[in-house]
């Protein structure tokens, strides 16, 4: 239990006695009015333990939601850090394909080193479900991680202390009213935490249920919804609508099912609680008033207090919900992301303050001056050979990339194309051969270190240009911003916007075009400084306008910057230095694109397939 | 508005009704465990005759297990209801959407609209749900509590009740009012940027990696997790009013009703047997009453969506049904002319023309090709021809026809749009294919996925037609998605085909070799929309868009 959450507790525990004192002196009240004597004495201890009472409850609820916001804010940086520091080849390229797990990982930033490390195993994501990759990290993120804080600070403490609570109240009865009640119904309370478990363990299943279901039902809506203009056209409206019924109503049935069964242990619950603590209260008062035991005054006091004994079981009825979504939730987050340790929870400022001192991923230096032009071969790949799922997709692949050079890797689907840059980008280790960056042999952190990707679709952030140039290297200065977009060509573009570097791109790079938005990313490599960039299709979906300007950029940087190209579009591969053709996972030819037209291969095949489309 | 609200109810009345029934009964046998003991001290007090243990313990016993089954019968046609009405309430918004579609789904801005809308939804299902009964309840069982006490005690005391009541319902209705508004404008807009944050960091991850920016998106999301912490304040002191004053006005009114109460007792005006059950009510109608403040916070909720429904379902569509259409006249069999004359379009609310005087003649059964830059406006020629939108000048016409005079149904079954990125509902393969064309039979479906070179995806599947395909078709790739959609469209057999873009994923061979196939797959007139020369060689006739005008392109000599 969160720390803070003791105190709300601690509070409750005050207000609990404070409203036992209540009752007592309501019933020394009683007695006074009934023996004519002065109740004078009993009204003023009544009202100010009424007073305390309120006092104390107004407190102790205005913790929780104090509390709910330091752990939302503990459990979704955690979860973010666990998130982004796992293996991005799994997640981020085909789902369907079981990707292998990355042996070591990036440098991970110093004081995220807890969350790191406890994901660092290797735990397979959540995905079970398939479904965009990710997606059910998002909902963890951001609806999961507001249940879990919920539960904790609104849960966890309130049913703390109205669990502990009825105690206080018997001890104060058997003090001050009758030892024999007080023993007797302590009996009867110590049976409701048990109670209360075995609840708790039949509930959870047909609550992840339920909301399962709920969720599958919503999203069917929401798909058949963005989906309507096209079911329209087809004039499928009506299967539409059939769906959209279909999933309600199933929703409807199953819950409702659900239902039976749980509302009715509630009631069981509830109803054998009532009956037994309130009924035999009041009976025992009852024999006990006949018996002489205790007063008039002592038997309003106990059927009073009822009230109290009864709290935790309208709470459990009343946050049932929460308690239930919480755990769930907290069940998966700890499952697929990781659990906060006390190295995490400290506050955003201090880890603020640490950050410029981890971001740069290379040296300053390196940075505009990498015109020292070796002519030394940069990587080495000698019969390499990659294993994915336990099968090897790829094999004998030897090939030389000197600084400076294009080369294109070209082949049909599935040749193994992506997996080769893959493994240049250090996401996914080779199992056999050799790979040598500047002579010696890379692993991982190296090759992420020297060599950067540019994804097919390239990922933009929501944001501005610059923050989206500066994911690469925070501390870029606007002069440095401004020359890498010169050199990928797109500086006149966002200088004639009419904010320049502060453009929004908008949601997925909405407000610029296809070609813009390659070009940015372009440039985003370029100022991270690497030796290497990989481009992964790097014209595929643009328009001729947009491959043309594209292409030129590619061009450009050709010489100064050592780049792979893996190409589907085999027109813009004829201005690379050499072009390696995979095929099925092995090297089919290597050598410079008119050597391969000549021959009668893949590439001569397929660039008679395109047509002259230059 | 609170007509429309309740309209909107209208198909679960009698499941809400039950259920707000069932919960005044559960909450008045809760009132009675406690007044009925109350009673009996009162008649102690009183010196008078009390029933036998055995009997008092039958009434407890009773009235525990009327409580407990019909809180069971609350929860159980309440939840009946919810579920009820939220499959009312969207299949009702459904249906009103299909006149605004597809425009409404075509236009910037919809997937907001949509979600705004599946909101609102849930807001009413909400309101009425979870929120109705207990808010008449806290109204009838505290005015009963009211009645009662004047029955038993006179006016005084019933009085004093009845102020305290209504002080207390005011306070918790403002109060919940407030917590309302502060949680629906910086804290909502804090989250929707978080949750946008978070939702690019993970699309985002590989990026991410690549560039070693874990921490500095992290230390983003803490930021704006930061900002939504800001707001725990004022909802902490809230909360902390709310709970004194849910405990203070029981406390209150244990006294004024002692004070008022107990000198008349005294004095023999009242017994101690009334007294005791008005107090015992006080603490048994406040179950009741803490339901009150859902009222100031659900209510206003429930009617400002009820009101935005109300206004979609009332928004008029972008294209309207002919008062007299006339049926589709079609040149050939299976194939019709598609015609533009001076059509100039720009979309509602922007100031640029997409489209500007285009003039376009494609003969039945030809195969054209329209070319052009992304964003030319080609596409545009597809939304104009099914009638997504009307053109602010000229005429399209369908086999001669004026489209506007065809009724929009007829219209859209003679004409089949392949889109780039086509509809795909979750579930099999084959419900997928069959959305256009429910009755084709499974030589049919197998012939078109063979035209569309699809054929070769389905056998490798595991349980080919029936595979399912998840949300959206998010098991496919790009390249296949194309495939299946082409093969649904071969399905239709209508007389007018428009592949959009639909090559646009597939690599050189798999183009080539769906091109060749297409000629035995249709005999309809086909327009392909492409920014790639590629597809050209297999076209009668290429038209240019360029900046919103169009002419006439050489067709590609064979074989170049």
């Amino acid at each position: 239990m969160p720390p803070r959450a003791w105190i709300a507790t601690a509070l409750q525990w005050a207000r609990t006695l404070a409203l036992t004192t209540l009752f007592l002196a309501l019933g020394r009240v009683l007695d006074a009015a009934l023996n004519a004597t002065d109740t004078t004495g009993g009204l003023i201890l009544g009202a100010v333990a009424g007073a305390v009472a309120v006092i104390c409850s107004g407190i102790a609820a205005s913790v929780p939601p104090r509390l709910r916001a330091v752990e939302e804010l503990r459990w979704r940086g955690s979860g973010i850090r666990a998130a982004l520091n796992r293996d991005p080849a799994g997640t981020a390229t085909g789902a369907a394909r079981g990707a292998s797990r990355v042996a070591s990982r990036p440098p991970a930033p110093s004081h995220a080193g807890a969350a790191h490390g406890r994901a660092g195993g290797g735990r397979p994501a959540g995905r079970a479900g398939g479904g965009r990759p990710g997606m059910g990290e998002a909902d963890l993120l951001t609806g999961g991680v507001e249940r879990i804080a919920e539960y904790r600070a609104e849960f966890l403490g309130p049913a703390l202390a109205a669990f502990t609570a009825p105690a206080l109240v018997l001890l104060m009865l058997g003090s001050f009213v009758d030892p024999i009640i007080a023993v007797v119904l302590l009996v009867l309370v110590l049976l409701v935490p048990l109670l209360v478990r075995f609840f708790l363990k039949r509930f959870r299943g047909p609550t992840a249920a339920y909301r399962r279901l709920a969720g599958a039902a919503t999203a069917k809506f929401q798909e058949v919804l963005r989906s309507l203009g096209g079911l329209v056209l087809l004039g499928a409206e009506d299967a539409g609508r059939r769906s959209v019924a279909e999933a309600a109503a199933a929703l409807r049935v199953q819950a409702v099912a659900l239902l039976r069964r749980s509302q009715l242990m509630i009631l069981v619950n509830d109803a054998l609680f009532s009956l037994v603590m309130i009924t035999s209260a009041v009976g025992l008062a009852l024999w006990r008033f006949q018996d002489g035991a205790i007063t008039a005054g002592d038997f309003l006091a106990v059927v009073l207090l009822t009230t109290l004994l009864y709290e935790p079981i309208d709470k459990l009825g009343r946050s049932f919900y929460v308690a239930m979504a919480g755990r769930t939730q907290q069940g998966l987050f700890t499952q697929t992301l990781s659990t906060p340790g006390e190295a995490t929870s400290r506050t955003p400022a201090e880890t603020a303050a640490e950050s410029p001192a981890q971001s740069p991923a290379q040296p300053l230096a390196q940075f505009p001056a990498r015109t020292s032009a070796q002519t030394t071969e940069l990587l080495r790949l000698e019969d390499l050979g990659v294993d994915r799922g336990g099968e090897r997709v790829l094999r004998g692949v030897t090939l030389s990339v000197t600084r400076g050079a294009a080369i294109a890797v070209v082949g049909p689907s599935g040749a193994g194309k992506s997996t080769l840059a893959q493994v240049l980008q250090g996401l996914i280790p080779h199992a056999t051969g050799e790979l040598l960056l500047e002579g010696r042999p890379a692993d991982s952190t190296a090759l992420q270190q020297a060599a950067v990707t540019v994804a097919q679709k390239p990922f933009i952030f929501s944001g501005t240009v610059a923050e989206n140039l500066r994911l690469a290297r925070p501390e870029a200065t606007d002069d440095q911003l401004w020359e890498v977009l010169t050199q990928a060509r797109l500086d006149a573009e966002i200088a004639a916007k009419p904010r320049g570097l502060a453009t929004q791109v908008g949601e997925d790079g909405g407000a610029l075009s296809g070609g813009q938005i390659r070009r940015l990313a372009i440039a985003r490599a370029l100022l991270s400084g690497a030796k290497l960039l990989i481009l992964d299709e790097p014209t595929a979906d643009l328009d001729r306008r947009a491959e043309r300007l594209v292409d030129e950029t590619l061009r450009g940087l050709a010489g100064d910057h050592t780049l792979i190209l893996i190409a589907h579009r085999l027109a813009t591969t004829r201005w690379a230095d050499q072009v390696l053709v995979l095929e099925a996972g092995e090297p089919a030819a290597l050598g410079n694109p008119e050597e391969l037209l000549a021959q009668s291969g893949y590439y001569a095949q397929a660039t008679a397939g395109e047509g002259e489309d230059r | 508005m609170i007509l429309h609200l309740l309209t909107l109810a209208r198909g679960s009345a009698g499941l809400l009704a039950l259920s707000a029934f069932a919960r005044t009964l559960t909450l008045l046998c809760g009132a009675a465990l406690l007044a009925y003991p109350a009673w009996l001290v009162g008649r102690l007090a009183d010196g008078q005759q009390v029933p036998p243990l055995g009997s008092v313990i039958a009434v407890m016993i009773t009235l525990a297990a009327a409580k407990g089954l019909t809180r069971y019968a609350e929860q159980l046609s309440g939840h009946t209801a919810a579920f009820a009405l939220l499959e009312q309430l969207r299949v009702r918004l459904y249906e009103k959407l299909i006149p605004l579609a597809p425009a409404v789904t075509a236009s910037r801005g919809s997937g907001r609209l949509l979600s705004a809308a599946t909101r609102d939804v849930d807001r009413v299902e909400v309101f009425f749900a979870h929120t109705l009964a207990p808010v008449v309840t806290a109204v009838v069982i505290p005015a009963t509590a009211v009645a009662l006490t004047w029955t038993l005690t006179g006016p005084a005391l019933a009085l004093g009740l009845l102020l305290i009541f209504l002080a207390a319902a005011a306070t918790l209705i403002g109060l919940g009012r407030r917590g309302a508004r502060a949680s629906s404008t910086a804290a909502v807009r804090a989250r929707g940027a978080l949750a946008q944050e978070i939702s690019d960091d993970l699309r985002g991850r590989q990026e991410i990696t690549i560039f070693g920016a874990q921490e500095q998106r992290a230390l983003r999301v803490d930021r704006i997790g930061a900002q939504i912490g800001e707001n725990s304040g004022g909802a902490s002191v809230l909360q902390g009013l709310r709970a004194a004053a849910g405990q203070g006005w029981q406390v209150l009114a244990l006294f004024v009703l002692l004070l008022l109460g107990l000198p008349q007792a005294q004095a023999g005006v009242i017994g101690y047997t009334e007294l005791l059950l008005v107090l015992a009510l006080v603490p048994g109608t406040a179950p009741a009453l803490a339901a009150i403040e859902a009222l100031g916070l659900s209510l206003p909720a429930a009617l400002a969506s009820a009101a935005n429904l109300r206004e979609l379902e009332e928004s008029s569509p972008e294209v309207a049904e002919p008062k007299h259409p006339v049926p589709v006249h079609t040149e050939h069999e299976a194939a019709a002319s598609v015609s533009f004359h001076g059509v100039s379009f720009g979309y509602p609310g922007t100031e640029r023309e997409v489209l500007q005087e285009v003039d376009l003649r494609i003969k039945p059964g030809a195969v054209a090709a329209v070319v052009g830059v992304s964003g030319s406006g080609k596409s545009t020629l597809a939304s104009l021809l099914t009638r997504v939108w009307d053109p602010q000048a000229g005429e399209v016409r369908l086999g001669g026809t004026d489209v506007r005079e065809l009724s929009l149904a007829a219209l859209r079954a003679h004409i089949t749009v392949v889109e780039q990125r086509p509809v795909l509902i979750s579930g099999s393969i084959r419900e997928n294919l069959l959305l256009g064309s429910p009755a084709a039979t499974e030589e049919q479906v197998l012939a078109a996925c063979r035209s569309a070179c699809f054929d070769g995806d389905i056998a490798a599947m595991p349980e080919g037609l029936d595979t399912q395909m998840g949300a959206e078709g998010a098991r496919l790739s790009g390249g296949q998605s194309q495939r299946l959609a082409l093969a649904r469209g071969y399905l239709r057999r209508s007389p007018v085909l428009i592949l959009d873009e639909i090559t646009s994923a597939q690599d050189p061979l798999t183009q080539a070799e769906i091109l060749r196939r297409m000629p035995e797959a249709t005999s309809a007139t086909v327009i392909m929309i492409a920014h790639r020369s590629a597809v050209l060689r297999h076209v009668s006739s290429v038209y240019e868009v360029d900046a919103g005008r169009i002419r006439a392109a050489a067709p590609p000599a064979a074989g170049a």
